[in-house]
C-alpha cells in the first residue's frame, strides 16, 4: 500500500484546491447545484407524473390573484393595503428574533440578560400589536 | 453586565421619553372623556420634565464610574457628557412647550388624539439619541425616530390638502436625505477601515463608524503621511453625511422643502420640528466637528461649512423679507438660524476656541428653542374657528387688540432679531465672538452684516402690530396652553437676555481677549470631547 500521507505526494495535489480561499466556496457551489437539482427535479417530475387538464385560468401566469393583462390602475379594497403593511412590520420583527434564537445558545452568562432583552423587544412589540388591535385594524368589516 | 446598567442610567432620559411615549399611546386609546383628554397633554408635559431632571442628574455624574470622562456606553456606541445632557433638555423643554400650546388648536380641528402626544414624544426620544450617539450608526437610528414621527406629524391634520401635502413633501425629500447619510458613513466606515490596516488604532473592537475612531484615525493618518482627508472615499462618505445632516437642519441648498413643510404642517409640530429637528441636526454636527479638532487637514471640511453658513444666513434672510405668511416667515427665518448656528459649529472644529464655540452653539440652541416656540404659541393663541391668522397684514395693530400677545410676540421677534436684553443677543453675540476666536473673521464679519439685514422683516412685523390701525378684531382668541406656553417663553428669553450667565458661561462679553477659559483638548489621543463638568449644564463648574 502506498502511503497517501507522503509528503512528497502532495506536489501532486492540484494547486487550485489547497486554496484555502477556493475552499471555503465550496459550499456554496454545493448549495447551488443542489438547489438547481432539486428545482429541477421537482418541475420535471411534475411534469411526468402529474395529471394534465389545461384550462385557460390554469395557463395564465400566477400573480396572486390578480389579472396579470390589463389595466394596472384597477381598484381593490384598500384594507388589503392595511394588511399587507402589518404582515410587513410584523413579518420583519420575527425576523429579528431568528438569529437571537441561533445565537441564545452561546450566550454563556448572560443567559439571563439577553432572554430580558428579547422580552423587552416582544414587550415594545406588543404595545404596538395592542395599539393596532384596538385601533380596529384587524376588522374586516 | 454592569457596563449595561449604566449605560441604561447614563441614557435613562431618552429611554424613559420613549417609555412615556408608549404609555401616552395606549393610555390615548381608551380616553375620549374631555377629563381624559385633559390628561395627556398634561402627562405628557409631567412626563418631559421628569426625563429632563433624570437627564441632568445621569448627566452629572454615572454611580461607581467616577473617573471615566466623559463616559462611553454601549460598546462605545452611546456617550453621556455635558454637552449631551444640554441637548436633551433643551428638547424636552422644546417638546413640553409644545404639548403645551398644542391643546386648543389639536380640539378645534378635531385631531386631538393620543397619537400626535405619542409622536411627540418619539421624535423627542430619537432627538435625544442623535445627542447621546458616539458613533454614526447610533446618530442614524436617533435621526429616524425623529424624521419617521416627524412625517406622520406633519401630515397629522389629515383633512387638510395642505398638511398631506406637507408630510409628502418631506416624507420623499427626507428618505433622500436619510439614504445619503447611511450612503455617507458607508463609505466613511471603508475609508476609516482601510487606514486602520495601515495605522493600527488603539482600541480595538469598535466599529469604524465610531466618532472616536474616526477621530483618532484622522489624527493617525495625518502623522503617519496618508492623510484620511485625502482619501476620495472619507471625504465623499463626509460631504454626503452633510448633505444627511443639512437637510434635517435646512441649511441653503437644501432648504427648499422647508417653508412648504413649515407652512402646511399644524401650527404646533411646525413649532416642535422648527426646533427639535434642528436640534438633533446639530448634535450630531457638532460630534462630527469635533471629530475633526485634532487632525491638521481638515481645511476642505471648514471650507464646506464655511459656505453652507453664509450661503444660509443670507439665502434664509433674503427669502424670510419677501414672505407675507408668517408661518412661511419665520421657516425662512428659521433657515437663517440655522446659518447663525454653522458658525459656531465652524468654529468649534478649532481647537483654539472649541470649548467656546461648542457653548455658544449650546447656548443659542436653547434660545433659539425659546424664542421661537414662544412665536408660534403666540400664532397659535390668536387663531380661532380652526384656523390661524397666517398673513402678515392680519397683525395690524395687534397692540391695542390683544396688548399681551403683540408684546409677548415683539419680545420673541426681537430675540429672533438679536437685540438686547434678549437672549438671541447674547446667543449671536456667543457665536459670532467663537468664530472671531478661532480665526474665522470672514464668517462672523458676513453674519454680523446679514443679520442686520434680517432686522428689516422681524421690525417690519413688530411695526404692523404697533403702528398700525387694526382692521381685524381679534374675538375669542384660544388662550389657554397656547397663552401660557407664549408667555413662558418670553419670559424665558428674557431672563437668559438679561442674566445669560444664569446658565451658561461661556467667558462674559467684557473679557473680550481673555484665553479661552478651560484647556480645549486632552492630550490622550482619540479623546476629544471635551471634559466633563466644565460645560454648561452649572455655572462656572471646575473653572
Amino acid at each position: 500500500m502506498p502511503n497517501f500521507r507522503d509528503p512528497s505526494l502532495s506536489v501532486m495535489e492540484p494547486n487550485v484546491l489547497s486554496n484555502s480561499l477556493l475552499n471555503s466556496y465550496i459550499p456554496v457551489l454545493v448549495m447551488g447545484v443542489a438547489a438547481i437539482a432539486l428545482a429541477a427535479a421537482l418541475i420535471g417530475l411534475n411534469g411526468i407524473l402529474g395529471p394534465s387538464r389545461p384550462n385557460p385560468q390554469k395557463l395564465s401566469p400566477y400573480e396572486c390573484g390578480v389579472t396579470p393583462i390589463g389595466s394596472a390602475r384597477e381598484r381593490f379594497p384598500i384594507k388589503f393595503y392595511l394588511i399587507a403593511m402589518l404582515f410587513i412590520v410584523f413579518d420583519i420583527e420575527t425576523v429579528f428574533m431568528y438569529p437571537w434564537a441561533v445565537t441564545y445558545i452561546h450566550s454563556g452568562g448572560m443567559m439571563i440578560f439577553n432572554l430580558i432583552e428579547m422580552l423587552l423587544f416582544v414587550g415594545i412589540l406588543f404595545v404596538g400589536y395592542y395599539y393596532v388591535w384596538k385601533r380596529g385594524a384587524f376588522e374586516w368589516e | 453586565m454592569n457596563d449595561t446598567l449604566q449605560g441604561i442610567w447614563a441614557i435613562s432620559g431618552p429611554l424613559f421619553v420613549a417609555i412615556m411615549g408608549m404609555v401616552v399611546l395606549v393610555i390615548g386609546l381608551g380616553e375620549t372623556s374631555p377629563a381624559g383628554r385633559r390628561f395627556l397633554p398634561l402627562g405628557t408635559i409631567l412626563g418631559l420634565v421628569a426625563a429632563g431632571i433624570l437627564t441632568l442628574v445621569s448627566s452629572r455624574g454615572i454611580p461607581n464610574m467616577p473617573d471615566v470622562t466623559p463616559a462611553r456606553f454601549f460598546g462605545q456606541g452611546m456617550l453621556m457628557d455635558d454637552v449631551g445632557g444640554w441637548f436633551c433638555v433643551t428638547l424636552c423643554l422644546a417638546a413640553a412647550l409644545t404639548a403645551g400650546m398644542a391643546p386648543a388648536y389639536l380640539e378645534e380641528k378635531r385631531i386631538n388624539n393620543g397619537e400626535f402626544y405619542a409622536l411627540l414624544l418619539f421624535a423627542t426620544c430619537g432627538a435625544m439619541l442623535m445627542a447621546l450617539a458616539n458613533d454614526l450608526i447610533n446618530v442614524f437610528v436617533g435621526l429616524e425616530i425623529l424624521s419617521v414621527s416627524l412625517y406622520i406629524l406633519c401630515g397629522f391634520s389629515r383633512r387638510e390638502l395642505r398638511s398631506e401635502e406637507a408630510a409628502v413633501k418631506y416624507f420623499l425629500l427626507g428618505a433622500f436625505a436619510s439614504a445619503f447619510f447611511v450612503f455617507g458613513s458607508a463609505l466613511i466606515y471603508g475609508a476609516v477601515g482601510i487606514a486602520n490596516r495601515a495605522i493600527s488604532l488603539q482600541q480595538e473592537n469598535v466599529s469604524f463608524t465610531n466618532f472616536d475612531i474616526i477621530s483618532e484615525a484622522l489624527q493617525n493618518s495625518a502623522r503617519s503621511g496618508m492623510p484620511l482627508m485625502s482619501s476620495p472615499l472619507f471625504v465623499t462618505g463626509i460631504a454626503l453625511i452633510v448633505v444627511g445632516l443639512g437637510f434635517k437642519a435646512s441649511l441653503v441648498p437644501f432648504h427648499s422643502y422647508a417653508p412648504d413643510v413649515y407652512e402646511g404642517a399644524p401650527t404646533p409640530v411646525t413649532a416642535f420640528m422648527s426646533a427639535g429637528a434642528k436640534l438633533g441636526a446639530f448634535a450630531a454636527f457638532l460630534r462630527l466637528s469635533h471629530a475633526f479638532l485634532a487632525s491638521d487637514g481638515a481645511e476642505p471640511y471648514r471650507l464646506v461649512l464655511w459656505t453652507l453658513a453664509a450661503a444660509t444666513m443670507l439665502v434664509g434672510n433674503v427669502l424670510a423679507m419677501r414672505q407675507t405668511n408668517i408661518k412661511r416667515m419665520l421657516a425662512c427665518s428659521s433657515i437663517a438660524h440655522a446659518g447663525y448656528l454653522l458658525v459656531g459649529i465652524l468654529a468649534s472644529s478649532h481647537g483654539s476656541a472649541s470649548l467656546y464655540a461648542t457653548q455658544s452653539v449650546l447656548f443659542y440652541l436653547l434660545a433659539y428653542t425659546l424664542m421661537n416656540l414662544g412665536a408660534f404659541a403666540v400664532i397659535i393663541w390668536l387663531g380661532r374657528n380652526g384656523g390661524d391668522y397666517l398673513d402678515i397684514r392680519d397683525y395690524a395693530g395687534l397692540a391695542k387688540k390683544q396688548p399681551l400677545a403683540a408684546l409677548t410676540l415683539t419680545i420673541c421677534l426681537l430675540s429672533l432679531a438679536g437685540i438686547p436684553p434678549t437672549a438671541g443677543f447674547f446667543g449671536k453675540l456667543y457665536l459670532f465672538m467663537a468664530a472671531i476666536r478661532s480665526g474665522e473673521v470672514s464668517i462672523a464679519v458676513i453674519g454680523l452684516v446679514i443679520s442686520a439685514i434680517g432686522l428689516f422683516y422681524y421690525l417690519n412685523l413688530i411695526m404692523q402690530m404697533y403702528l398700525r390701525e387694526p382692521h381685524l378684531e381679534f374675538e375669542e382668541p384660544r388662550e389657554g396652553g397656547a397663552k401660557r406656553a407664549a408667555i413662558l417663553a418670553a419670559i424665558l428669553t428674557i431672563i437668559l437676555g438679561v442674566a445669560p450667565n444664569l446658565l451658561v458661561s461661556p467667558s462674559p462679553a467684557g473679557e473680550m481677549n481673555a484665553p479661552p477659559p478651560v484647556p480645549m483638548l486632552k492630550t490622550r489621543p482619540g479623546e476629544n470631547t471635551l471634559e466633563r463638568g466644565s460645560l454648561p449644564i452649572e455655572p462656572n463648574a471646575n473653572r
